[in-house]
């Protein structure tokens, strides 16, 4: 998970992401008038997948599309969650194959 | 004789393999193959590699006639056929359709993606079916274009007339010829002043995708959905095909999830969420006009391709 956010980065497609454990921040390139944003996307996406515990299945990520951005989390072990913003055209598949490479 | 390139994109059903039928002097060399993702009614068969047609014009020129696949999912032709087989291309012609909810939205995906793969060739605006929707208006498609710091002439065409097709490609080669079919109304065209409102153009709104029951139908027979279920405003269930686990998972995630999208304002309206799981499948659910399609996927089909399958279904206006 090292240098995720850098590598992240080097994406086109992503505008920002930031790496949390817990609710501290472990990386980000949120711009700094993006915190408040930020700290409520992340607030959400926390209730989100908490609100999913219900279901058998483990639900890792959750893509929120609007028109012109999506905004992604992904949940990994150890409590850290990655939110990303990316454009609204950016491919999932892509994506999860990005975040496989990078994790393993 | 030179030999000239001309590349047709956009979306499925615009009519990019009818042009080049239209105009083409041998036997269109095309790939298409019966449709079994977006709504059948609407067309038999669909491109699912190419078409190539031949056209030689006034000047003695050879022009070479690629059309690309519609689909998303046939990107990588979309890759070969710009970069590679038509790389040297004289012009692009994007063709977009007027009974599609929104060509505002298509206009802006396809000369995105045509505009990365194959740089600032000189590019045309082709438009269909303005004989039963006239609005877009050319005032709409010049603001777009604006809006994007694209120039390109835009032009309501029949594809079916092969003299609106040869204009068309004149005008990319740049040759001064005027159409002698009166159906084509060329940027020049004097158009009436409040056309150009720009009122008009900053408030246009697309029509909201419609889940009528046969589209509903459509989705539900799509490769890869396991089932569907339609949810109205208030959260009443219209539609399902979904097993009882499955819609009452789906209805607890909607009603948990739904009240949290209203505290996201930043990301503007949500359109379509993903919920994946390690699982063999996922929900997908699609929002429009407060109305919530919850679809439950095999993750053997790819989100990318399932969205443009699923959003061209419900693209269409009901005839």
């Amino acid at each position: 998970m090292n240098n995720i956010v850098e590598r992240l980065s080097r994406h086109p497609g992503i505008r920002f992401s930031c790496l949390l454990k817990g609710s501290q921040v472990v990386d980000s390139n949120f711009p700094p008038e993006k915190t408040a944003q930020l700290n409520r996307e992340a607030e959400i996406i926390r209730a989100i997948f908490q609100g999913v515990r219900f279901a058998e299945k483990d639900y890792q990520a959750i893509h929120l599309q609007g028109r012109d951005q999506l905004l992604a989390g992904y949940r990994f072990k150890n409590d850290h969650l990655l939110l990303l913003h990316a454009d609204s055209s950016f491919s999932l598949e892509e994506m999860d194959q990005l975040l496989h490479c990078l994790k393993g | 004789m030179s030999d000239q390139k001309i590349v047709f994109f956009g979306p499925v059903g615009a009519g990019k393999t009818t042009a080049i039928r239209a105009v083409s002097e041998i036997a269109c060399i095309d790939t298409d193959a019966q449709v079994s993702d977006t709504t059948s009614s609407r067309k038999s068969t669909t491109t699912v590699a190419m078409d190539y047609g031949c056209i030689t014009t006034a000047f003695n020129q050879r022009v070479h006639l690629y059309g690309t696949p519609g689909q998303e999912r046939f990107q990588f032709m979309w890759e070969m056929i710009t970069t590679e087989l038509a790389a040297d291309c004289s012009g692009q012609i994007l063709m977009l359709d007027n009974t599609r909810n929104s060509p505002q939205k298509d206009l802006i995906f396809y000369t995105r993606v045509f505009r990365q793969l194959a740089g600032d060739k000189p590019l045309i605006i082709a438009v269909t079916g303005s004989d039963q929707n006239p609005s877009p208006t050319h005032a709409h498609y010049r603001g777009w274009l604006a809006e994007l710091k694209l120039e390109a002439p835009v032009y309501f065409i029949d594809a079916r007339r092969a003299d609106d097709v040869r204009f068309l490609i004149d005008e990319t080669l740049a040759v001064p010829t005027l159409p002698s079919s009166a159906s084509i109304l060329p940027d020049s065209t004097p158009v009436l002043e409040e056309e150009y409102s720009l009122d008009d153009v900053l408030h246009y709104k697309a029509l909201p995708l419609q889940f009528s029951p046969a589209r509903l139908n459509d989705i539900n027979g799509l490769t890869g959905v396991k089932g569907i279920a339609l949810l109205d405003p208030a959260d009443n269930l219209l539609n399902s095909t979904l097993q009882d686990t499955h819609l009452d998972e789906l209805l607890r995630f909607l009603t948990h999830v739904t009240p949290l999208l209203d505290e996201l304002p930043d990301l503007g309206d949500i359109e379509h969420l993903i919920l994946t799981s390690g699982q063999s499948d996922h929900f997908s659910v699609f929002i429009a006009d407060q109305h919530a399609l919850g679809i439950l996927c095999s993750n053997q089909v790819t989100n990318r391709s399932l969205r443009q399958q699923i959003e061209n279904i419900l693209q269409w206006r009901p005839a």
